[in-house]
């Protein structure tokens, strides 16, 4: 058993101990202190005036707390004030993640694909130039919406994020190569193909040595064809050039009596699943295939499914989709060239983070050693301990 | 693979409520023949009949009309008439009584007008007349025409409907379910095969 005179030593180690800590506290807020005076922070309505005073007062920490993302001219800014020597942070509790890109589809009609990425169950608001304004949902993978006409710069607003898209790049779009035996599924693929805008080069054959020529069909080429389609395994001209074609960046689509024709492709992707048959893309080389497993397409234009109201613009735009899915469409050089990004920024709230890190906590940044024990309380038990390890250590005689 | 039959080309026979729709039954099966005979086209072995009104006139993008009595289409068989038409399928009519004065042929086209619009002439140089063979001077001469039969007449064009530039109607006044209304095995006693025009017909049907 320890005797009391070790037992009060202890004591008294501790008390030193305490002090020692509580004078350790006193140092650091000193120190805080004098970084706090050269802390500032700003909301959003005061952010314009802020900037022009921290550009010249340089200020060692900036924070801003946010509701919508900053205009584009604003986040250079602050990413130079910090480039400049000011840690910067900000928060922005209610901006949701938003971003959006728009494309042009390879299809003769003008059609563009506009891609946003938003929160889940969120309401997309899109808006054209034209002022023309629509809404969607966000689904668990955000939203895909095809847009007719040939793409124009679009506001994207998710909550208080908008992202601005600048009008997609146009394409180049070669003709079609269809060939097959004289059948309702030839006639009725070209027929419905050239009313959705392509040029086609089609070779119909009717009997041996008999075809029918439309244009001017020769063998696939990339420089020739945005894509090929073979209706059935009489396409034999498409058959002899469709794997080095394919593999060169060209698209093929082969019908269901086709499935013989091009090259055999690996790791099938399933695009759609009906009781008949399926959809599958490969892809081959830099080019890419989709076989069509459903027998007589023809049928959805003639006869038509009860649930549709148009069925040839259905059957039309049901093979206008799937050629576009294997086209092959540069982008126009020219049109690259001319293209005005100057206003694009189609991933606000991804472009801050980029440019000023990511957002901090809601209020000003963590100063270590900060603790919310008054000064006045600190200090009291400061001299309380210092007296009381005096006097201890008096009383049993000790210096 | 079985191909579906229906996957094929079906001749098919439009059956009109009013009139005599089955007039000439052995044309079907004389143009699946010289089409199975001369071309590549896959063909069913047998036409079907299928009624104007139902909505599997639908299903045959091609069907053939015929008749000697005056066609009254019904309101429903002048809307399939027209929807086929309009989404790409094509019509053949042929006046079976070689008579522009005839019962058939003034309904006929009366119902055509009504459906699908004035019938204007086909020029003889169309390239109906070359889809498959060629024929130079238009559409072939029947044998009705040259005995004198019904209006005495040797029609030198035939008539159409168009649309977007392709025959979307062949109106016939000269009596080809007359011409080609005989069983197949026996043409091999013709000397020129008359069915040569169906296959330009159905060629065309199927290519343009």
């Amino acid at each position: 058993m320890r005797s009391r005179v070790s037992i009060r030593r202890v004591g008294e180690w501790l008390l030193r101990v305490l002090s020692l800590a509580i004078l350790i506290v006193f140092l650091t807020r000193a120190w805080t202190a004098r970084v706090d005076q050269r802390a500032e922070s700003a909301a959003q309505a005061t952010l314009g005036q802020s900037l022009a005073h921290w550009s010249l007062s340089s200020p060692a920490r900036i924070h801003v707390s946010l509701d919508s993302v900053l205009r584009p001219v604003q986040r250079d800014w602050l990413a130079a004030i910090g480039r400049g020597g000011s840690t910067v942070t900000w928060d922005a509790p209610k901006v949701l993640a938003t971003g959006a890109s728009v494309f042009r589809v390879a299809d003769p009609a003008g059609v563009s694909e506009l891609s946003i990425s938003a929160p889940n169950a969120s309401v997309i608001w899109i808006r054209q130039p034209d002022g023309a304004t629509d809404s969607i949902s966000a689904g668990p993978a955000g939203a895909r919406v095809n847009l007719p006409g040939s793409g124009t710069g679009l506001d994207v607003t998710v909550g208080t994020t908008t992202a601005h898209i600048a009008a997609p790049d146009s394409v180049v779009l070669r003709k079609l190569l269809v060939e097959g035996t004289a059948s309702w599924e030839t006639k009725f693929t070209i027929a419905a193909l050239a009313e959705r805008g392509w040029k086609i080069d089609a070779l119909t054959h009717v009997a041996p040595g008999v075809d029918m020529r439309e244009g001017d069909p020769a063998a696939p080429d990339t420089a020739r064809y945005a894509a090929i389609i073979a209706i059935d395994s009489t396409a034999s001209l498409i058959a002899r050039g469709a794997a080095s074609y394919v593999r060169d960046g060209g698209g093929l689509l082969t019908l269901h009596d086709a499935a013989t024709v091009g090259p055999r492709g690996r790791d099938p992707v399933v695009l759609e699943r009906r009781r008949e048959g399926d959809v599958r893309a490969f892809r081959i080389g830099s080019g890419r295939m989709i076989r069509i497993g459903y027998a007589d397409l023809w049928r959805q234009r003639m006869h038509g499914d009860d649930s549709v109201s148009d069925p040839v613009a259905a059957h039309r735009a049901w093979l206008a989709r799937a050629v576009a899915s294997v086209a092959y469409a540069p982008r126009n050089a020219s049109s690259v060239a001319l293209r005005n990004d100057s206003i694009a920024d189609p991933a606000p709230l991804a472009d801050m983070v980029d440019r000023l890190g990511p957002r901090s906590r809601v209020g000003s940044p963590d100063i270590p050693f900060r603790t919310q024990v008054p000064s006045s309380v600190l200090f009291g038990v400061l001299v309380a301990a210092f007296l009381l390890e005096l006097v201890s250590r008096r009383l049993r005689g000790a210096k | 693979m079985e191909r579906d039959p229906m996957s094929r080309f079906v001749f098919c026979t439009g059956q009109y409520d009013s009139g005599d729709w089955d007039s000439a039954p052995l044309v079907p099966a004389n143009i699946i023949d010289s089409v199975a005979q001369y071309t590549n086209i896959d063909v069913a072995p047998s036409g079907v009949n299928v009624a104007l009104a139902s909505d599997a006139i639908l299903e045959h993008p091609f069907v053939f009309i015929t008749g000697h009595l005056p066609v009254r289409f019904s309101v429903v068989e002048r809307a399939n008439i027209r929807k086929l038409v309009d989404r790409g399928g094509m019509i053949f009519v042929d006046d079976h009584n070689h008579d522009i004065d005839g019962v058939f042929h003034k309904t006929a086209t009366e119902e055509i007008s009504i459906a699908l619009g004035p019938l204007t002439d086909i020029p003889n140089d169309h390239e109906l007349y070359r889809a498959f063979f060629k024929f130079e001077d238009g559409p072939p001469t029947t044998s009705q025409e040259l005995n004198g039969w019904g209006d005495n007449l040797v029609h030198k064009k035939l008539q159409g409907v168009m649309r977007g530039g392709q025959i979307s109607l062949i109106y016939s006044s000269k009596d080809y379910s007359s011409e080609w209304n005989y069983h197949p095995e026996s043409k091999r006693f013709n000397a020129v095969d008359n069915t040569k025009f169906g296959v330009n017909v159905i060629v065309y049907a199927l290519t343009r």
